[in-house]
């Protein structure tokens, strides 16, 4: 199955550009994508990661399953000025 | 030490410029910059006086910690009574004036009456002199600048002055001060203007001394290398707080439109990404570098270069070098707010906004209030002298800025604010505002943190006051962001306090700011202290605020984002739940349910 990846201010190891498709084994868990875009994040930080534009807090993210065809978006936690 | 231990005050009525010592007691208590200088605005004024009169005071103010070493130790504030909002108004900028200020020898400046005719002040270390402006008067902001530094021959002195916005007294005037920053919000420029103030200009060579210098320099030592090597620095300096836009959009919380929507299909054109690609007029991006206030590792600030060929600036030299660049707040409140994705013409409305000293966020969100009055028709073109105010138009915002910068046609109305011309024209309910001052660039439906944020501010609607984002962007609920919120208000009241910027956020906890205060001032500052300090502050503020004529009902949202939900994002079908918020908030503070501190909270605080 395939899904394509939109991250924004994070540099992604994976995809430089930002954007993507990635191919994967179906029902595979967001945690397991997250660490395969390679994202520069502090080890503490809590980045948002959303689904066709919902929100995946980190708690439920070992056990959310990605589905052919989704769309995930991932930036960090940036403060505004 | 680390204090100067002394202010100025500076009676505009009669001319007379006094050195008095700082309150030391008051300064253990409230700490410095919005703090000390609230304290002193309370202590010296009555609540219910009109802010554009001669009783208001206009407060310049620093932190203990600014002009120091210490990483961000370059803030500064303007304080008094908001024209904006009615309650208080406290402004926060960078750059290089405070500590300029602080260098001079000075915590605080306070400026009260009014002169006769326009003044502007200099400091050079101890000797301080009035002087006439009226050469300067009717001018702007980038004139004004280099011409009093060519004038007292010092290209190093900082200024800090009021373009033609504050003059007219537009109640969203800013005070600008080293070309391009900005203590935006609330109003501030027109109290200098009702003061016929027209601009500071400073050379401090004094230096500023702490108590403890060795253990203050392992200190900021410590604090620097927990920050630089943070991701969280790096994407700063990289990408500015431009790159936010794209959060909010993809999260669905970017108020679009005067907040009928909550993402722009025109985001990519005016996005973070979007300020770096090269154009085809000069091959050169509109971004072409970034800047540093002073004492700061982070440098988030943008340097832009507007396309030359662009409409709006041709034939104009004075647009047609690097200046200040779009920030995630201008970019906002021009772009999405008013449905406007030209690039350009973004990037012009900010400059004019610094050379005539505007807030851009009231002014950005301002006319897209006004910009749905117009199509609604409470407003034609009989009333803007024949602008098409239509959403979306990059024209009318050309048109529009210059006006509201000069105090000009339909500009002067916009110049009120939201509130006011909202209730003008028969449609209060258009305004998107918290006590009169409009909103910054988080939908309060999508993010209920904000949204809470934005109903409590002690200054009316405000993305400083608190911060929620990562609550906020990890989920929609209301569960926890009382919490955050009541926290980080806290943490932001002594922050903004200190001298230091709120953007290291939370990379540096109370427990990395505690040891620099320890070892810059007298007295033992623990963590438990510097926190104590940050809700007194804050419950003063309230305290003050009350007075002024703050009810529970002003804890409040706008009708928009209370009652229609939000039409797509991750809130789609949502409101913003503020009922379910405000009676644990109030709780966690130690307030009534009406939200009064209770007298054994102010015990606690030592503000009974």
């Amino acid at each position: 199955m395939r899904i394509t990846v939109e991250v924004h201010a994070i540099t992604c190891g994976l995809f430089p550009s930002g954007e993507g498709a990635l191919d994967l084994s179906p029902d595979t868990p967001l945690t397991d994508v997250l660490n395969r875009l390679d994202l520069k994040t502090d080890p503490d930080e809590v980045f948002p990661a959303l689904i066709n534009g919902t929100p995946v807090p980190p708690n439920e993210r070992k056990q959310t399953l990605l589905k052919n065809g989704d769309h995930l978006v991932v930036f960090p936690p940036i403060e505004g000025g | 030490m680390s204090w100067q231990g002394k202010i100025l005050r500076v009676d505009l009525s009669t001319g007379s410029c006094k050195s008095e010592p700082l309150n030391m007691d008051w300064a253990a208590a409230y700490v410095g910059q919005r703090g000390l200088g609230s304290k002193y605005l309370i202590e010296e004024t009555d609540p219910n006086i009109d802010p554009l009169s001669p009783d208001n005071r206009l407060i310049i103010a620093t932190g203990p910690l600014t002009g120091t070493m210490a990483s961000t130790g370059g803030r500064w504030s303007v304080i008094c009574k908001s024209p904006l909002t009615g309650v208080i108004a406290c402004s926060n900028s960078g750059g290089y004036f405070g500590a300029e200020l602080k260098n001079a020898g000075w915590d605080m400046v306070i400026f009260e009456g009014k002169a006769s005719k326009p003044v502007y002040l200099e400091i050079k270390d101890d000797e301080v002199t009035l002087h006439d402006a009226s050469a300067y008067w009717g001018r702007s902001v980038w004139e004004v600048e280099p011409e009093l530094k060519a004038r007292h021959g010092d290209p190093q002195a900082r200024v800090a002055s009021i373009g033609r916005a504050g003059e007219s007294q537009a109640r969203i005037a800013a005070v600008i001060n080293d070309l391009h920053r900005a203590a935006g919000r609330s109003g501030v420029g027109a109290v200098m203007g009702s003061k016929n103030l027209k601009a500071m200009i400073v050379r401090g060579t004094g230096g500023v001394s702490v108590k403890d210098p060795a253990r203050f320099m392992a200190a900021v030592k410590a604090a620097k290398d927990k920050l630089d090597p943070s991701e969280r620095r790096i994407r700063l300096g990289k990408f500015g707080t431009h790159a936010m836009m794209d959060a909010t959009h993809s999260f669905g919380s970017l108020p679009t439109r005067n907040c009928r929507d909550m993402q722009f299909e025109g985001v990519k054109k005016i996005n973070a990404k979007s300020v770096t690609v090269p154009r085809l007029s000069d091959g050169k991006p509109n971004l072409i570098g970034t800047k540093a206030c002073f004492g700061c590792t982070i440098a988030c600030g943008r340097m832009g270069l507007i396309d030359p060929t662009y409409k709006a600036v041709e034939g104009k030299e004075r647009y047609q070098k690097g200046t200040g660049g779009l920030e995630y707040e201008n970019a906002y409140a021009f772009g999405p707010m008013c449905g406007i994705d030209d690039l350009d013409a973004l990037m012009y409305a900010n400059m004019v906004c610094n050379e005539d000293g505007l807030d851009t966020i009231s002014f950005g969100a301002t006319l897209s209030a006004a910009m749905e009055l117009f199509e609604i028709g409470a407003i034609t073109t009989k009333e803007t002298g024949g602008i098409d105010l239509s959403f979306g138009n990059a024209d009318a915002l050309i048109a529009m800025v210059e006006l509201t910068g000069k105090g000009e046609g339909f500009g002067k109305e916009i110049g009120m604010g939201s509130k006011r011309l909202c209730e003008k024209y028969g449609h209060p309910e258009l305004s998107m505002t918290v006590r009169g001052q409009e909103f910054p660039g988080y939908e309060p439906r999508a993010m209920k943190g904000m949204g809470l944020a934005y109903a409590t501010s002690s200054r009316g609607a405000c993305h400083l006051r608190a911060a929620p984002f990562v609550q906020d962007f990890s989920s929609t609920t209301t569960d926890g962001k009382a919490e955050v919120v009541k926290f980080t208000q806290d943490k932001n009241a002594l922050v903004d306090s200190l001298g230091l910027c709120t953007f290291p956020g939370p990379v540096w906890d109370p427990a990395d700011i505690a040891p620099k205060l320890d070892a810059a001032l007298p007295g033992d500052w623990p963590v438990e202290r510097v926190m104590a300090c940050g809700e007194r502050i804050w419950n003063m503020e309230r305290l003050y605020n009350i007075a002024a004529g703050l009810g529970p009902k002003h804890d409040t949202l706008p009708d928009r984002q209370l009652k229609e939900p939000a039409k797509s994002g991750a809130a789609k079908g949502q409101t913003a739940d503020l009922e379910k918020m405000l009676p644990e908030y109030y709780e966690l503070r130690g307030w009534t349910p009406d939200g009064n501190p209770k007298p054994e909270t102010l015990e606690r605080l030592g503000l009974g």
